[in-house]
């Protein structure tokens, strides 16, 4: 923070300089005004004037370094953004014209640390002073911002955000817990949503405060009562939108370690959808408003309703379905031709009988007459291989007195006794004389 | 499209009692409902079985009903501690001052 300037570097402004003559002579025709010696009474608009100037030409209050936290950051649409700077002592509220705005490196936003360099400008209209920031750097992490991320992380190690830590919530609880405020729109947010979706669900509040002091001690017995209520199946923690001091209730370690041991499924709903605090990483679900925690912990009723009504009306349907079909089996089976008319039973069998016994029949014939064929043809062939078939043809067999066929001389002896054998009859000779011929001539 | 149902899923439906139903959450009744249904739609069902479902179905659909209506309209303040707990009614666009 070099660039801070010392304010005992500058020279006191010289308010004294301006004159309250002055003044009246600036408004001067000003309806009700004397231009004659100092007035007694001023007008708004001549006082608001002097302090206007007062401040404006303070060279100290021109490009002024200052530190605070960013707090209530709001970003027109025109591309201004306001705020305020604070610290434990003070609050003033700062202005960064979209000019400005765009040169600016460093981004900044709620419970951030920064340090500002701009001058105080005053607007008559509202009666406030301002800070007109031309330049912005960073300025480490606000305390309580710093504060946060340390319990954050601690709890973040203890494994208190894991998503399998989480409960769901129930279809249908028997009743809804609410820690809140018994005073403002939460509650009567949070009211109006659940008796529009579920007009008859029971409602139990713990009334607490939600900021300053004592407040989480009052909110961490509320969980802890509704969490212990057999008849709460869900708790909402909610409040309303505020600054991170406004919040800081549902930042504290005792808060977070309540809604964390709570059985019963706890959904936070604390700030505007853009404030995240400890108590909604702990929470079962987080709300973004109390309206969507309204909606969160209870269903619609008349859409319950319906889904049974049609559920019923498509049982009905179903048996009537069921019924239909059976009939139309039963119908179809009746007006089978058989059960009409059962002789057709056996006039169809017999049918088929005598069909089948005509093609039984031509089987069979056909099946003597390949035999009949088959057994001409091998005759033919047999009888071509006959051996006493060319007897006939001149031809003779000789046989020995053994009977064995003779199909060589030179096995014969002289006076041996053969039998030859004719187509007509056989006759027993002698041997008379053997003329050997060599093998492989040609015997005849 | 129909998952096909196991004979036992089917035998537990139609063995549910009047009893049985009336002691069943909404969601475990609204479940029940809805198999009962899908089991019915589904063709080739036996008849018995047919009218059987049909009736637990009934009554699934009335337990169901009964279970969005058992629970009575109110807001009540828990007042005092925990040990001495005091309920009044409580009127939120009156921030719950009795009137």
């Amino acid at each position: 923070m070099a660039k801070l300037r010392s304010a005992t570097a500058r020279p006191a402004p010289d308010v004294r300089q301006s004159s309250f003559d002055e003044l009246a002579a600036d408004g001067a025709g000003e309806p009700g005004e004397e231009a004659v010696g100092r007035p007694d009474v001023l007008s708004v608009g001549q006082l608001t004037r002097h302090i206007k100037r007062v401040l404006e030409e303070d060279t100290l209050l021109e490009g002024v370094w200052v530190q605070g936290e960013v707090s209530n950051l709001v970003k027109a649409a025109s591309g201004h953004w306001y705020f305020s700077l604070k610290d434990a002592e003070a609050v003033i509220r700062a202005a960064l014209w979209a000019g400005n705005r765009r040169r600016i490196r460093h981004e900044f936003k709620n419970g951030d640390l920064i340090a500002a360099c701009g001058s105080i400008s005053v607007y008559p209209p509202r009666g406030e002073y301002q800070l007109s920031i031309t330049d912005v750097r960073p300025a480490g992490l606000g305390a309580l911002y710093e504060a946060f991320e340390k319990l954050k992380a601690k709890l973040q190690a203890e494994g208190l955000f894991d998503p399998d830590r989480k409960r769901p919530l129930p279809f249908l609880p028997r009743g809804v817990g609410i820690v809140t405020s018994p005073k403002g729109a939460v509650v009567q947010d949070i009211y109006r949503v659940i008796r529009r979706r579920f007009p008859n669900m029971p409602l139990y509040l713990v009334p607490v405060k939600v900021q300053g002091e004592g407040a989480a001690a009052e909110v961490v017995a509320g969980i802890r009562r509704l969490d212990a209520d057999p008849r709460v199946d869900v708790i909402i923690v909610a409040r309303g939108g505020g600054s991170l001091e406004d919040l800081w209730t549902f930042n504290e370690e005792s808060v977070a370690r309540a809604i964390a041991e709570a059985e019963t499924p706890v959904i936070s709903a604390v700030g505007h959808e853009t404030d995240f605090t400890i108590a909604d990483f702990v929470a079962d679900q987080r709300a973004a408003t109390p309206s969507v925690a309204g909606e969160l912990a209870v269903p619609v009723k008349e859409e319950l309703i319906r889904s049974i009504r049609e559920r019923r009306d498509r049982l009905g349907r179903a048996l009537k379905n069921l019924l239909a079909m059976l009939g139309e089996r039963l119908a179809r089976a009746r007006a089978c031709r058989f059960l009409r008319k059962p002789s057709l039973l056996v006039a169809e069998r017999r049918l088929h009988l005598s069909n089948a016994v005509r093609e039984l029949e031509a089987a069979c014939t056909a099946f003597r007459s390949r035999c009949r064929h088959a057994w001409e043809l091998l005759a033919a062939r047999l009888k071509a291989l006959d051996p006493t078939a060319v007897l006939g043809r001149g031809y003779l067999l000789a046989t020995d007195e053994t009977g064995a066929v003779v199909t060589s001389a030179a096995r014969l002896t002289q006076g041996q006794k053969l039998q030859l054998k004719f187509s007509d009859g056989r006759v027993r000779v002698a041997v008379e004389q053997i003329d050997r011929e060599s093998p492989g001539g040609t015997k005849r | 499209m129909k998952k096909p149902y196991d004979a036992k899923q089917l035998g537990e439906l139609a063995a549910l009692t009047p009893e049985a139903v009336a002691a069943l959450s909404y969601e475990d009744a609204m479940e029940r409902l809805e198999q009962t249904v899908e089991a019915l739609e589904q063709e080739g069902t036996p008849l018995e079985l047919g009218l059987r479902l049909y009736e637990v179905g009934t009554l699934l659909g009335r337990r169901c009903g009964q279970a969005l209506d058992a629970a009575e309209a109110r807001m009540v303040q828990l007042l005092g501690n925990a040990q001495e707990a005091v309920e009044s009614p409580y009127d939120p666009d009156k921030d719950g001052r009795l009137t």
